[in-house]
């Protein structure tokens, strides 16, 4: 376990990295933070400092100045500022002259060199040289490296009664199966679930969230050094949803911050899953369809589908991180970050457009729940009328795809789920009418097509759509989903099925939205549900593409007020 | 020699095995010198009943030969005096016998030899004929004709009542016989042609139709030096394009196109065109015409012949074509990128597709044919060019070296300003699914001074495309679960497999003993001599296989791929 946790903090690419588990830690030992780190700014050198007593010794003031990775003659005494010795300088000449709080003026002072790895051995010297040189009898140092934090992370955040044997034995397995990323965030579900399991009250929640958190960032590390970051997105989606269940009833501020934190890591994954992943593939021609690697044209479909859901899913996150922003700091004193977050949108929606562009796959759904999908890409698009006209072009070859398919009796969008059924669908020369029949049962893709064909008011398109049904789909029951009010009990984690299906979907433009308008009065438990009350909407929508259940409408139901006042 | 065959044949009677050694007999000496087996056969029949030996033969029989009988039987029956009534016994027997095999055919050829030995046998035979089952008219035309070189009195009366007869076996027999009537002098033919009139007008069985054509031809022919009249009665005998009258038509224009006039051919290959897929034996001989005109340059009748058939409402395949496909691909280059070309141009989606299925007729390396656009006297248009190229790239997809080609040679035709659109046709689709074919193939033509300049700008448009795809296949993240891959083989090896099992048999397999080695790359057995003795032989294994390259775009997106292919495919046409 300790080389895992080396190899973790070793990896780490970023300072800020570090900082995510060095306060918890200090928390843990026992220590009073009373500087945490903020967005890339260190207070006269100092990333975060606390005072206590580790191990029973007298109570100090540790300073830490923190760098990922090994401590290099570059990192020691570089021009950057990311560079140490010249921190510990601002530590020593700025930081305990001035900024030592009163109370703590009179206690032993530790400046703490934090770093992943080791000491290079070219500058061990001079670095103890310098630590020789500067001690003074209220100041000394230490060195935290990654031997020191991994043995304090395995004694206070991972002990065996938080971080049983049994459970180490999951995080280790699915360490091991990043190759397959599905049997690898198998078992880092089965550890969430073993910890949320023995979680009792509020302490246990804020221990559970820790502990999430640092095994989330181990496997986190290790996926990043694996190049395969799938278990790491999924896990961490998993994470959000699961202890968002736990916590969203804890009122202590610890909780909610050590959420907080867990929801950063999650959008720290998927922000790198997007910009690092799927950014460069979605550019090029069939880039992504290519990297699925598949003999299957329906593995690429199905995994294409899917990744245009997540990288929606972080686009709508950012929206509301940008939302947050303009309510928060509404004369933009941080205009500048402001900006570099709307670009970063913006950035996100011509990937979106890009990988559906060079992906004609994304033009045929062979599932109807990929229905959900296109969902949150849809409700993304809505958010910019600047997306308009890209969205009804992209509506109007769905909508000729599908119909296409009914016709020639191929890949029509079928309510069967496992690849092997859509492989046999592929592969069933008679499809007659009772067949078709039994796998079009029911569908939620075709009143979302029609539902944001009225929104954007492509007419043509409504009326094809209600062509294709009444045609092809005579016996389907069209429905949509609405949270109700078991949802919030079972969303998060899925434990029951819940919500309410209105059925009786109505096609034609002006009925499509006044049904709609009229379910969203009638089953509005969506505005009650906790994540959106506490101002994490989008965890809704996370656990809407984890567990796949429709993006419910009432998002859409402004819209559809403006749609009916013009 | 002759008296040891008497012999023989006569132990042989005795001991009930003579039909064996007559069968024996006429294998070993039927085409030697000393054949006399017939003679020695008729001396005979004085003594021993030949007839009743012949009528009692069978083709079931495992003891002798029954088709070497029967024809000893031809050879023994122009020299035999015999009763015609035991004679017709015996003839009956062996055409129920022989079936529709054509082992029995020199029989009529005998039977008329034997009616000129006497004046009155044809009148005996065609009286027992009339009474006797449908069976025994096979032989009325025979009997009239022999019959007929004697007495033509008789034989124009005898037609007279025949023709009117009930059966329509007889009414065919009659004009068979008119057919054949060479001996009838001139006084004759104008009641022979009468004759015909009326019959054409009256008849209505398609098989007597198909013989009235048949002779209407050939009497019209020798009475008439101009063919109005026999036009005529053509016309009527074609005008409901039954596929018998179609049968005797397409007989006619392929094995006597120079005794007929070019109204007659006209009239027919007008008939012929409208030959439906259920008239086999009319498409088969259509296929003999098409390579006849073929090699006299008769183009603009294949032309009109083709697009008929192949067109709605007859819609025939052009593989029915097979023999005019096979030298069209291998000899006629020119005319088969012209009749691929108009093809395409059509705007006639069964023209279309006979164009594509003319080059899926053809595997292996020679499947690589290039089509080039042919040189017309008037100028393309541009919106003409640009619409055959993509009908090249849709129809002619499946063979991208013939797609590509075709597109080549348009974009040669463009101005500057179109050339972007044949480029873009031939990178998505051609290229983008079949980039090994394809790639070869534009490498090898960018050494050809004027299509250099294109052909690498597609090879550098795919290198481009293609090293964008090389980052792709290092993302894990995006590849698909192992189950699936795993899963996909399993179901297509199954298909595979069922397919196999479901295909016929190869011809080698039919004519060999199959043997499977479980085990080892070479195989040994055992071979014994004529005296017996076991050599061993040892063969070394060979691996054969064959890859085909598979659309990439089926895979990358199989429902736009087909959609794609359907748009280029059927836009702008009316048919």
């Amino acid at each position: 376990m300790k080389l895992i946790l080396k190899q973790y903090l070793a990896s780490l690419k970023e300072r800020s990295e570090l900082d995510v588990v060095l306060p918890d830690l200090l928390s843990e030992m026992g220590m009073n933070v009373f500087i945490s780190p903020t967005r890339g700014v260190k207070e006269y050198g100092v990333d975060v400092a606390a005072v206590g007593s580790i191990r029973g010794d007298a109570e100090k003031v540790y300073l830490f100045s923190v760098k990922s990775g090994n401590l290099t003659r570059s990192t020691w005494r570089g021009n950057t500022d990311q560079a140490l010795r010249p921190s510990l300088e601002e530590i020593q000449d700025s930081f305990i002259p001035a900024r030592i709080p009163p109370e703590h003026a009179d206690k032993p002072i530790v400046i703490c060199l934090c770093f992943g790895g080791d000491v290079h051995s070219g500058i061990r010297q001079d670095v103890s040289g310098y630590l020789r040189r500067n001690t003074e009898d209220n100041i000394s140092f230490e060195e935290w490296n990654g031997d020191k934090l991994s043995d304090l992370i395995l004694e206070y955040l991972l002990k065996e009664e938080l971080l049983p044997k049994n459970w180490q034995s999951m995080l280790r397995k699915s360490l091991a199966l990043l190759d397959e990323p599905e049997a690898s965030h198998h078992n880092f579900r089965l550890l969430v679930h073993s910890i949320i399991e023995s979680t009792e009250d509020t302490k246990g929640v804020f221990n559970a969230i820790l502990r999430v958190h640092i095994c989330l960032w181990i496997l986190y590390s290790w996926c990043r050094d694996e190049g395969n970051l799938e278990s790491a997105y999924l896990s961490a989606e998993y994470s959000i949803l699961h202890l968002w269940d736990k916590a969203k009833t804890c009122q202590d501020r610890k909780s909610k911050t050590a959420f907080k934190g867990l929801l950063s890591t999650y959008h720290l994954i998927s922000d790198e899953y997007v910009n690092i992943v799927i950014g460069p593939v979605a550019e090029h021609l069939h880039a992504a369809s290519t990297a699925v690697s598949s003999p299957s044209g329906i593995d690429i479909n199905l995994k294409l589908f899917d990744v245009m859901g997540r990288v929606a899913l972080r686009g709508l996150w950012m929206s509301e991180e940008l939302r947050e922003l303009n309510i928060e700091d509404n004369e933009l004193k941080d205009a500048e970050y402001h900006s570099i977050q709307e670009n970063k949108l913006d950035e996100l929606t011509v990937t979106m457009k890009k990988l559906i562009k060079n992906n004609p796959v994304l033009h045929s759904p062979f599932k109807d729940s990929q229905a959900i999908d296109l969902g949150l890409a849809l409700y993304l698009f809505s958010l910019d009328s600047r997306n308009d006209e890209f969205v009804v072009s992209w509506l109007e070859a769905i909508v000729n795809r599908v119909e296409f398919a009914f016709i020639t009796n191929s890949m029509y969008p079928t309510t069967l789920e496992k690849f092997q059924e859509l492989l046999m669908h592929k592969n069933t020369k008679d499809k007659d009418d009772s067949y078709k029949e039994k796998v079009t049962r029911g569908s939620i893709l075709f009143p979302l097509l029609a539902t944001y064909c009225s929104l954007y008011r492509a007419t043509k398109l409504s009326s094809v759509i209600k062509e294709i049904v009444d045609e092809h789909l005579p016996s389907c029951t069209l429905q949509y989903w609405y949270p109700n009010k078991t949802s919030e009990e079972h969303m998060y984690a899925n434990s029951k099925s819940h919500g309410l299906a209105t059925t009786g979907f109505p096609l034609t433009p002006e009925e499509v939205l006044t049904h709609i308008g009229k379910e969203c009065k009638e089953s509005n438990q969506y505005w009650e549900l906790s994540a959106v009350k506490e101002g994490h909407p989008h965890i809704v929508l996370s656990a809407c593409r984890y567990y796949r259940y429709p993006v419910p409408f009432n998002l859409l139901e402004d819209w559809i007020i403006q749609y009916s006042e013009n | 020699m002759h008296l040891d065959i008497r012999t023989e044949l006569l132990e042989a009677y005795q001991s009930d095995s003579a039909l064996k050694l007559i069968g024996d007999i006429y294998v070993r000496s039927a085409r030697k010198e000393n054949y006399i087996l017939p003679d020695v056969l008729v001396e005979l029949n004085t003594t021993i009943d030949i007839f009743s030996l012949f009528s009692g033969a069978t083709a079931k029989s495992n003891e002798y030969n029954f088709w070497a009988v029967c024809q000893v039987f031809v050879d023994v029956l122009p020299k035999i005096q015999v009763a015609p009534s035991k004679l017709l016994e015996c003839l009956n027997n062996l055409l129920v016998e022989a079936g529709s095999n054509a082992g029995l055919n020199g029989v009529f050829s005998a039977l008329e030899k034997y009616c000129e030995q006497r004046p009155e046998y044809p009148k005996d035979l065609l009286l027992l004929i009339i009474q006797e089952p449908e069976c025994s008219h096979n032989f009325l035309n025979n009997v009239l004709v022999s019959g007929g070189k004697q007495d033509p009195k008789w034989f124009i009366d005898n037609l007279i009542v025949l023709t009117t007869h009930s059966q329509s076996t007889v009414r065919a027999q009659c004009v068979m016989a008119i057919e054949r009537a060479n001996f009838l002098s001139g006084e004759w033919q104008s009641t022979i042609w009468d004759m015909l009139s009326t019959l054409v007008d009256k008849e209505n069985d398609e098989v007597v139709k198909g013989r009235l054509l048949r002779a209407c031809l050939k009497v019209g022919n020798k009475i008439f030096t101009d063919s109005s009249a026999t036009l005529k009665l053509l016309a009527t005998l074609l005008k409901n394009n039954e596929p018998e009258v179609l049968f005797q038509a397409s007989n006619l224009a392929r094995i006597e196109p120079n005794t007929n006039s070019q109204e007659i051919f006209e009239l027919f290959i007008n008939h012929l065109q409208q030959c439906t897929p259920d008239c086999q034996p009319v498409l088969d001989q259509i296929d003999y015409i098409l390579v006849d005109l073929l090699e006299a340059n008769q183009v603009t009748i294949i032309d009109q012949l083709l697009t008929s058939l192949l067109s709605e409402p007859q819609s025939n395949s052009i593989n029915a074509f097979d023999y005019f496909t096979s030298e069209l691909l291998t000899k006629y280059r020119l005319y088969r990128d012209h009749t691929i070309v108009s093809w395409l141009s059509s705007r006639n989606t069964k023209l279309c597709r006979a164009a594509e299925d003319i080059l899926e007729s053809v595997v292996g390396d020679e499947a690589k044919i290039e089509i080039n656009l042919p040189n017309k006297e008037v100028d393309y248009e541009v919106q003409e060019l640009i619409f055959l190229a993509k009908k090249g790239a849709g129809w002619l997809f499946a063979r991208p070296v013939s797609a590509a080609s075709l597109l080549l040679s348009i974009y040669l035709k463009l101005p500057t300003s179109s050339q972007s659109q044949i480029i873009k046709l031939i990178f998505d689709p051609l290229l983008l699914s079949y980039p090994g074919e394809l790639g070869r193939y534009l490498k090898e033509k960018s050494s050809v001074d004027e299509y250099s300049e294109v052909c690498l700008k597609l090879i550098q448009m795919y290198e481009e495309y293609s090293t964008n795809l090389q980052h792709a296949r290092e993302c894990k993240e995006l590849n698909a679960p192992q189950n699936n891959t795993v899963a996909y083989w399993n179901e297509f090896n199954n298909s595979m497999q069922k397919a196999k099992d479901e295909a016929p048999k190869s011809i080698f397999e039919q004519l060999c003993t199959v043997q499977h080695l479980l085990y080892g790359n070479s195989s040994a057995f055992y071979v014994s001599d004529e005296t017996g003795e076991h050599h061993r032989s040892e063969v070394q294994m060979q691996s054969i296989s064959h890859s085909v390259e598979m659309p990439k775009l089926h895979i990358l997106d199989p429902e736009g791929f087909e959609l794609e292919l359907r748009f280029l495919r059927t836009e702008g046409h009316t048919q």
